[in-house]
């Protein structure tokens, strides 16, 4: 049933993964070998791991599957057993009806006590008996949460972690439920100003070393470590090193607890309330996944999402506090015709009236990378029906060592792919501008770029016997231009975009658009009707499927396909 | 008439006896270095050869030198395990971090007799392969540092220590590196995490196994200053020789530190297994007897971190009878020999061959709580049940002693230990744990009484609650 | 077992309801003349008629909530939005002091509600709020007749709810956590 050619050699099979049979809960299972590790390599694999392949989660705090393994909070400690030897002839010994005779691991000087293993970093062996519900097991870990909780403050009226805080789901689901603490709780600093973005919390830390391995391992800046001893143990940053990197607020995602907060969220709403709708950083061309948290119609913070094949489970702090302009007092609200309010139907009306009877060649549109492939796509019909050069803007900044791209627009091979823009963006600009000086372009539609930054001064502008501007905040562009039509942001609109590599991802919407604001596909498709340009499908999937299915990069992928992850493209 | 047997401290406390390497030369020293060097390789009974090397090693392990530090650990055991394949450099590291309260043995070695240590670990460095070798000594002995860095010198203009020591072709070289207080820098890998500049946080095994990911992840051995000492002598007698002194499995002989009520408190060298505690309590050879018009109450037999054993306690031992076979016989607490396995069987260890007498004026309570306050001041902090668990105790012993017990006090504590025990990272846990469960378990009613005569005095409005630290 | 009720055909006086009517007007004329020498049924029972005699609330009776501050005028909520989340009705609307919020006007408990209000025409006074608060700052009080002219005054601001709230001396957590970490000798701490 393949669709390969005829003749082409048969795909190689990958080689078998070497498995190993342990039990987990009473139950056999049949555990990989080796398993990728934080870096992805091959390791052993660990109990933990085993035991998540087994449908069992084991609760832990200094674990992390991207960070190395540290094995000090000692929560992962699981009941386990091993086929018993015989010392003489290295043989397991049977039972009577001849199944392996199990040695349960116990306390070398009491043998009545079982001893645990810690399952994040203890390797699985053949035949190897892990009981993560035995009562054993249950007693460690409420023991081990007691000792958490015997010195952690009672801050959680005030503290942000609370409703995603492992401490407090930890302690409903293995907890004891009332403390027998009498003695005075160990004190610390509070609100610790620890660097540019980020208060500690020294009391509520629970010395995991999760922050100082990130920072260390992941962001290569060896800015945090642990000072005095004992329970006064305390996170710091190194003494005359700032905590500012630009990877500082992973810390606030990786912390278990509410020690390590974000200055940009905090106190400013209870996680319970906030919305979490699946989008895409727009800030470069990484497209770091994110969770956009949104209560009402007001967007309260961004938060990185899993994705391997892009950013893993991190992002930078310079996009994820790159949201708070969604909420600026000046945004554009207003449909304007000659700088008065109208209505959508009127505007269209009106523009459509004059680009179709504009000669061809006589507009030109300035689009940006900044917009979604289904906005470009449209853009395009647009500009082919009315001969009109394209171009889009570029946006250039320093690239990183992680996760920032050196293009700071979130979309530039989707203006590739979709012919808005050419081998390097930006090209056309001066084509455009010497177009409008020397009048054979007499018409101009801009969306989402302030020109006027970009080689088409005022005095351009003002020479253009049409301009229209499609934009979310006012410019120079905005104020001189005939018809301005507001646009939305990406949290308020749904639709799709290309990273560097390749990847288009689709994103969601989590807001409503203010005031009359549309999504620029939306009304595009009003216009591409009224200068004639044909109908398109008006639902997100229908025009994705449709443009996908006339852009050859873009084939075999769907709406559908896309999922949480994207899919690959070629670019 | 049990008596010492002195053969690491031989000379150290003889009139006229000076750290010196001529001193040192003069009774015989580094004889055993040049017989270890000079050892042939040999032919094994099913046809394999063995180097001179593995020969020496595989005389220690013959010879049954366990580890003098605390653990007991068969030395040629531990050397055994040490990852030959790997092609990385091996390290040998002396643990001179004598931290064990009641212990102070290894720092009469480091001030008197250095250059045993220095040869002792020449020796284990040849027949281990090792060119880099660091000696870890507490920051509270500077003086020992000086008196080693001296010995260190000596050893080097001498030949024996450098570049092709003693014309062998092998290169050692040993380093003396200071700590800076702290208990925890004695456990293996707390230890090497310090010594490679970090803080000492013990290291989880598997996978950081000493032996195989070691100093700077290489293979490395760590053994204690006495042990170390007892190479020179396993090289000297040969181990089968050796192997004579003592008793069986218990070979060899170790400095005893005795303290506490007894009239003589100090060291006192004997084979191992051939006294028993009560002797070395009692006898005008060693303790001289607790103090006039006292009885024993408890006796603290292996450093701090070692279960307490109660007066008039009886224990019950394996021991091979006459006719060959195991039985098991009744001792009396001042019966026990002191070695490694019968106090392990009575249910504590000799650890580092510290003893803490105490007497009836003690009060075990503040005895324990004491005990307490060491460890919860030394506690690395890395590991959760040991961190919280260890100041926890302590707070609650400190309320035990200020007027706010409770009776429910000894459960309270017992139960806070047993969290802490075989649930971290290092045996720092049992070190801190062991205490409070053997002095609750075997002194309850000291305890309870405590506890009730608080919960009383409250009642009646008297003594004010104490619950900070 | 099937009970046979015996139905008697009216006579004819009972036919024209004249000896029911007069049955009723003897009941009215009862009253009427108790009334006029001056006692009532509300009088044999209790104090009297509502509204004249205020009524007695009894202890537990779910009334209003309000905001309540302790012993030494701090405001207890700390803003934890709770009761928000619980309230079945959601009359409850809190404003976070947010990152550059309003201070704390307390030592220690560094969060303070910016806003909050209580829709009291939403509430239904279930003490749901009153029962998560983990502050012990809402208690629903003895006010049970609440009235206004329009819809925007019935819902009360935080300085209203204060007012109306009074004090609830009890547990000063917050004070009682700065006062242990000042006493905390082996470690010291910077205390605010």
């Amino acid at each position: 049933m393949s669709n390969a050619a005829p003749n082409a050699p048969a795909p190689t099979a990958p080689p078998p993964v070497e498995t190993l049979r342990i039990k987990v809960d009473g139950r056999d299972i049949d555990v990989p070998k080796t398993m990728p590790d934080w870096q992805g390599r091959p390791q052993p694999t660990t109990m933990l791991q085993a035991c998540h392949l087994a449908g069992h989660e084991v609760p832990h705090y200094c674990y992390h599957p991207k960070l190395p393994v540290a094995g000090n909070c000692r929560m992962c400690l699981v009941e386990f057993g091993t086929p018993a030897m015989d010392m003489a002839t290295r043989k397991p010994i049977l039972n009577e009806d001849g199944s392996v005779k199990i040695a349960r691991s116990v306390l070398p000087y009491e043998p009545q006590t079982p001893r645990g293993a810690i399952a994040c970093a203890t390797p699985i062996s053949p035949g190897m008996e892990i009981y993560p519900s035995s009562p054993a097991t249950k007693q460690m870990r409420e023991s081990v949460l007691e000792s958490l909780l015997i010195n952690h403050p009672l801050d959680c009226p005030i503290c942000d972690q609370a409703g995603e805080c492992k401490l407090q789901e930890s302690s409903v689901q293995h907890g004891q439920g009332a403390s027998r603490f009498v003695e005075a709780k160990v004190h610390k600093p509070k609100a610790v100003d620890l660097g540019p973005r980020i208060v500690l919390d020294d009391e509520r830390c629970v010395l995991c070393t999760r922050c100082v391995r990130f920072t260390k391992d992941i962001v290569g800046d060896d800015a945090l470590g642990i000072v005095n001893r004992g329970s006064y143990n305390t996170i710091s940053a190194f003494p005359g090193k700032a905590f500012d990197n630009n990877y500082t607020l992973n810390t606030v995602d990786l912390c278990p607890v509410g020690a390590l907060t974000s200055k940009d969220f905090r106190f400013k709403m209870r996680v319970w309330f906030l919305k979490e709708t699946r989008g895409i950083c727009t800030s470069c061309a990484t497209g770091c996944n994110i969770t956009i948290g949104s209560r009402e119609e007001t967007v309260h913070r961004y938060e990185p999402r899993e994705n391997d094949a892009v950013n893993g489970t991190w992002m930078c702090d310079s996009g994820r506090l790159n949201y708070r302009w969604i909420g600026r007092a000046d945004r554009l609200r207003d449909v304007t015709a000659g700088g008065a309010k109208t209505t959508w139907k009127a505007a269209i009306d009106a523009i459509a009236g004059k680009l179709a009877s504009a000669p061809a060649g006589s507009v030109a549109i300035v689009a940006s990378a900044r917009q979604t492939t289904e906005e470009l796509y449209l853009v395009k019909k647009l500009a082919t029906r009315l001969g009109a050069p394209t171009d889009s803007v570029p946006r250039e900044g320093e690239a990183d060592k992680l996760l920032v791209s050196a293009d700071r627009n979130p979309n530039s091979n989707g203006a590739r792919l979709t012919g808005i823009s050419y081998t390097e963006a930006g090209i056309q600009l001066p084509r455009i501008a010497d177009g409008i000086r020397n009048g054979t372009i007499r018409s101009l539609v801009v969306f989402g770029e302030d020109v006027t930054q970009h080689g088409i001064g005022a005095d351009l502008l003002a020479k253009l016997e049409l301009l229209v501007a499609s934009d979310i905040l006012p410019n120079a562009t905005t104020a001189a231009a005939h018809h301005v039509l507001p646009g939305c942001a990406a949290a308020e609109k749904r639709g799709t975009f290309v990273n560097a590599k390749g990847r288009v991802q689709r994103f969601l919407k989590a807001v409503e658009p203010k005031g009359d604001a549309r999504p620029e596909a939306e009304f595009l498709l009003e216009l591409l009707a009224g200068v004639g340009a044909g109908q398109f499908p008006a639902t997100a999937e229908g025009l994705f499927n449709r443009m996908a299915g006339e852009i050859p990069a873009f084939a075999g992928v769907e709406w559908a396909r896309l999922g949480d992850a994207g899919a690959n493209v070629a670019v | 008439m049990p008596q010492e047997y002195r053969l690491i401290l031989k000379h150290a406390d003889q009139p006229g006896y000076t750290p010196d390497l001529a001193c040192y030369l003069r009774h015989g020293g580094y004889e055993s270095l040049k017989k270890a060097l000079a050892t042939p390789g040999r032919d094994l009974p099913d046809g394999k050869k063995q180097t001179p090397r593995e020969v020496v090693r595989d005389d220690v392990l013959k010879s049954g030198l366990r580890g003098r530090g605390g653990a007991g650990f068969s030395a040629g055991l531990k050397w055994s395990f040490v990852d030959r394949r790997g092609g990385k450099p091996i390290y040998l590291v002396c643990n001179a971090d004598e931290s064990e309260p009641g212990t102070f043995k290894d720092r009469q070695i480091l001030h008197k007799d250095p250059h045993q240590l220095v040869e002792g670990m020449i020796i284990s460095c040849w027949a281990n392969d090792v060119k880099l070798a660091y000696i870890y000594i507490r920051g509270e002995m500077p003086h020992g540092a000086r008196l080693l860095n001296k010995a260190l010198e000596e050893a080097r203009a001498a030949g024996f220590l450098g570049k092709n020591v003693l014309g062998s072709g092998h290169d050692i070289e040993i380093h003396v590196h200071r700590g800076a207080g702290a208990y925890i820098c004695g456990e293996e890998t707390g230890l090497i995490e310090s010594l490679e500049g970090k803080r000492p946080y013990p290291r989880i095994k598997p996978p950081y196994f000493p032996a195989v990911l070691g100093l700077y992840m290489s293979p490395t051995i760590v053994n204690n200053v006495e042990t170390l000492c007892h190479v020179v002598h396993v090289v000297r007698l040969g181990g089968a020789e050796y192997a004579k002194l003592g008793t069986p499995n218990n070979t060899g002989t170790r400095i005893v530190s005795l303290s506490g009520d007894v009239t003589k408190p100090g060291y006192f060298e004997v084979e191992v297994g051939k006294v028993t505690l009560g002797e070395l309590i009692n006898d005008p050879a060693f303790g001289g007897g607790l103090k006039t018009g006292r009885s024993l109450k408890a006796i603290i037999p292996g450093g701090s971190s070692s279960k307490v054993l109660k007066a008039g306690e009886k224990f019950k031992l394996r021991r091979k009878g006459a006719d060959g076979q195991m039985t098991q016989v009744e001792v009396d607490l001042l019966d026990l020999p002191y070695d490694f396995d019968s106090l392990q069987q009575a249910g504590t260890m000799s650890g580092s061959g510290a003893i803490i007498v105490m007497d009836d004026t003690r009060d075990m309570v503040d005895t324990l709580a004491n005990l307490s306050e060491f460890y919860a001041h030394e506690s690395c902090g890395q590991c959760t049940p040991c961190r919280e668990g260890a100041l926890w105790m302590s707070k609650a012993l400190h309320r035990l002693t200020t007027g706010g017990g409770r009776s429910a006090d000894a459960d309270y504590l017992r139960d806070i230990a047993q969290n802490i025990q075989g649930r971290t990272i290092c045996a720092f846990g049992e070190a801190a744990a062991w205490p409070v469960l053997s002095f609750v378990k075997k002194f309850r009613d000291e305890f309870t009484a405590r506890g009730q005569a608080d919960e009383a005095a409250r009642a009646k409005g008297l003594a004010k609650p104490g619950t900070h630290h | 077992m099937t009970k046979v009720v015996d139905r008697k055909p009216l006579t004819f006086y009972e036919r024209t309801y004249l000896p029911t009517l007069l049955e009723g007007l003897k009941v009215t004329a009862r009253h009427f003349m108790r009334s006029v020498k001056g006692g009532n049924a509300a009088l044999a029972t209790g104090d009297g008629y509502y509204p004249e005699v205020p009524w007695k609330v009894s202890e537990g009776y779910r009334g209003a909530p309000y905001l309540v501050k302790d012993q030494e005028g701090n405001t207890k909520c700390v803003s934890c939005q709770l009761c928000e989340f619980v309230c079945p009705p959601k009359a409850i609307r809190i404003t976070p002091p947010g990152p550059e919020g309003v201070p704390a006007d307390r030592p220690n408990a560094e969060k303070m509600p910016r806003e909050f209000e209580i829709n009291m025409l939403r509430c239904i006074f279930c003490g749901l709020c009153q029962e998560v608060c983990p502050e012990e700052a809402i208690f629903l009080q003895q006010h049970y007749s609440l009235t206004g002219l329009t819809r925007e005054e019935m819902v009360y601001d935080k300085e209203r709810l204060l007012q109306l709230g009074g004090v609830h001396a009890g547990i000063q957590k917050w004070k009682h956590k700065l006062e242990e970490a000042r006493e905390q000798e082996s470690f010291p701490v910077k205390a605010d």
